[in-house]
C-alpha cells in the first residue's frame, strides 16, 4: 500500500524499541545475577552443631540422624571427634596430640539447608529446634552475614523493582508517541480509506504488519546488542556472568506484541466509527 | 433512495441543524446551498454516516442510521462517491493509483482494476495525466481526478462538497460538465454550492439550508 513515506519515523519507532528492550534486556540480566548471588550466598550458608563433648560416637551418630529429621536440613555431614582433629591438623599444620593430652573438639555436624529455608527467620527457627535435641550443645552460623543478607536483599528488590517500573513506563510512553506520530503523518491515507469504504480491519492490517515487523527489528537489534554486551562484560568484567538464552526469546514476543499494541492503540483514535 | 427525516444535529451544544427533513430521488441532481457555516458540509457528514444525528433518521438505500452498525459503515460508503474542494489526492502516487485506491481498498482484483481505472480516467478526459502525480497538475485536473475515485465504483449518488471552489470559471465549468455526465448516466448527484452562477448555468433543484433549517 506504498508505506514508503515516513521512514524516518519507523526507523525511530525501531531504535527507541531497541532501546527500551535493551534496557529491559539490562535490567532482567541485572536481576537474574544478583538473585544468582544472593541464592549462592544463601546457599553456602552452613549450620555447625557441636554435640556434648562426651558422648560416644554411636549417639553422636543418632543425633546427627536426628538433625537430619528436621524441616529444612538438607545434606548433612557427621564430623566425628577424629575427624574434628584430622581438620584441625590440616588448618593449622600440627597434630593436636601434639598440643594437647587429649581431643577436646566435640563431635559435630554440618547443615547445609534446603533453599526456602535460608531467610534468617527460617535460619533462626531451624537453629532453635536443633538446640532443643538433647545432646546438642551449640549451633553456630553466621547470623550476622545472614541477617545484612536479608536487609539489603530487600532494598536491592525494591530499587530494581522501581527501576524497573520507570523504564517501562518511559519505553511505553516513547513507543507510543512515536507511533503516534508515524500514524498522524498518515492520517490522510486512513482518511482516504474510511471515505472510500475501507473495512476497519483493511485499514489496520498494514499498520499491524508494520508494527509486527519493527516489533521484530527492534528487538533483534536489542537482542544482538544485549548479547554483545554479555560477552564484553564476560570478557572484561565478570568472567561468571550468568545470561538464560529464553530471555532473547522473551524480548522478540515482548517486541512483537508492544509493536502492534502501540499501532493498534494509536490507530483506534482514527477508526472509532469506522 | 437519501433521505433525511427530522434531522437534528448538535456539535459541542450548538444547534447546527433543526428538524431537517428532505429526499433526493434515483438519479437526481440536486443543489445544497446556504451561507458559510449553514451546515453543508455537516449534512453531507451525516449523508456518509460520519457523523449521527441527535434526533431522526437519515436513510441511504437500505441503511438507516437509526440501525447501522458500525461495520456497516464502509459497505455504506462503498454506495456513495464523495468530492471535496481541496480534492484529498495522495500526494505519493500518481493518478492512477490515486483512482485504483477506492477499488484497492475494497479487495478487488487487479486485473478488474486496470479496465475500470483506465475507463473512468477517459470519462473525465484524463487518461493521458495518468503516469502523472498530482503536484503536476492543474486544479482542474487534480479536481477530475478526485471525481473519478469518488465514480470509480458506480456508487449511486456523488456528494460534492464545494468541488469547483478552488477552481476558476473556465475549470468550473469542465467539473458541472462532467457531473451532469455522471449524473445523465444515472448516478444521483447532490453537490453542496454557494456559485449563483453555476447554479443558473445549470438549474437543478436546490435544498436551501438557513438558520439549520431547511425552506419547504
Ligand atoms: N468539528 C466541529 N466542531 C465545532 N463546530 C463545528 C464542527 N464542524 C462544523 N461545525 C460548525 O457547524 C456549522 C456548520 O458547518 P459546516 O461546515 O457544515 O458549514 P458549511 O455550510 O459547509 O460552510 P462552508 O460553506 O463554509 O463550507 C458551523 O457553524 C461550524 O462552525
Ligand atoms: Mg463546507
Amino acid at each position: 500500500m506504498g508505506f514508503k513515506r515516513a521512514r524516518l519515523a519507523s526507523v525511530i519507532t525501531i531504535t527507541s524499541l531497541a532501546l527500551a528492550l535493551l534496557l529491559a534486556g539490562y535490567f532482567i540480566l541485572f536481576s537474574i545475577n544478583v538473585n544468582r548471588w544472593i541464592g549462592e550466598k544463601r546457599s553456602q550458608m552452613e549450620l555447625e552443631v557441636f554435640f556434648e563433648n562426651d558422648v560416644s560416637n554411636a549417639k553422636a551418630k543418632a543425633l546427627t540422624a536426628q538433625v537430619q529429621k528436621i524441616p529444612g536440613a538438607g545434606s548433612v555431614v557427621y564430623i566425628s571427634k577424629k575427624d574434628a582433629a584430622a581438620r584441625f591438623e590440616k588448618e593449622f599444620g600440627r597434630n593436636i596430640y601434639d598440643v594437647l593430652d587429649s581431643n577436646p573438639l566435640p563431635p559435630s555436624c554440618r547443615v547445609k539447608l534446603k533453599s526456602g529455608f535460608q531467610t534468617s527467620a527460617a535460619v533462626q527457627k531451624i537453629v532453635l529446634q536443633i538446640g532443643r535435641i538433647e545432646g546438642v550443645s551449640d549451633v553456630v552460623y553466621e547470623k550476622e552475614l545472614l541477617r545484612l543478607i536479608d536487609y539489603y536483599v530487600t532494598w536491592i528488590y525494591i530499587i530494581l523493582g522501581g527501576f524497573g517500573a520507570i523504564l517501562l513506563f518511559i519505553a511505553v510512553i516513547l513507543l507510543y508517541n512515536t507511533i503516534r506520530l508515524t500514524i498522524f503523518a498518515r492520517r490522510d491515507i486512513i482518511e482516504i480509506m474510511g471515505l472510500t469504504g475501507a473495512t476497519a480491519s483493511f485499514i489496520k492490517r498494514p499498520f499491524l504488519i508494520e508494527g509486527f515487523v519493527q516489533g521484530l527489528l527492534g528487538a533483534l537489534f536489542a537482542g544482538g546488542l544485549l548479547s554483545l554486551s554479555v560477552s564484553a562484560i564476560r570478557r572484561l568484567l565478570f568472567h561468571s556472568l550468568v545470561m538464560q538464552d529464553n530471555l532473547y526469546f522473551i524480548l522478540i514476543g515482548a517486541g512483537i506484541v508492544i509493536g502492534m499494541v502501540s499501532s493498534a492503540l494509536s490507530l483506534s483514535r482514527y477508526l472509532d466509527r469506522i | 433512495m437519501i433521505e433525511f427525516y427530522n434531522v437534528d444535529l448538535n456539535i459541542d451544544k450548538k444547534t447546527i441543524l433543526r428538524d431537517v427533513s428532505f429526499r433526493i430521488l434515483k438519479g437526481e441532481f440536486v443543489y445544497l446551498t446556504g451561507a458559510s457555516g449553514a451546515g453543508k458540509s455537516t449534512v453531507l457528514r451525516l449523508l456518509y454516516m460520519d457523523l449521527f444525528p441527535d434526533r431522526g433518521t437519515v436513510i441511504i438505500e437500505r441503511y438507516s442510521s437509526a440501525k447501522i452498525k458500525d461495520k456497516e459503515i464502509p459497505y455504506l460508503r462503498r454506495q456513495l462517491g464523495v468530492v471535496f474542494q481541496d480534492f484529498k489526492l495522495l500526494p505519493d502516487r500518481n493518478i492512477f493509483d490515486n483512482t485504483a485506491f477506492a477499488l484497492r481498498v475494497i479487495g478487488m482484483p487487479g486485473k478488474e482494476i486496470k479496465r475500470r481505472v483506465l475507463r473512468v480516467l477517459t470519462d473525465v478526459n484524463l487518461s493521458h495525466k495518468r503516469n502523472h502525480y498530482p503536484d503536476e497538475l492543474s486544479g482542474g485536473e487534480q479536481q477530475r481526478a478526485a471525481i473519478a475515485r469518488a465514480v470509480v465504483n458506480n456508487p449511486i449518488a456523488v456528494l460534492a462538497d464545494e468541488p469547483t471552489g478552488n477552481l476558476d470559471s473556465d475549470n468550473s465549468l469542465e467539473i458541472m460538465e462532467i457531473l451532469q455526465k455522471i449524473n445523465q448516466s444515472g448516478t444521483a448527484v447532490l453537490m453542496a454550492t454557494h456559485d449563483n452562477e453555476l447554479i443558473s448555468a445549470f438549474p437543478h433543484r436546490i435544498i436551501e439550508i438557513k438558520e439549520g433549517r431547511v425552506g419547504r
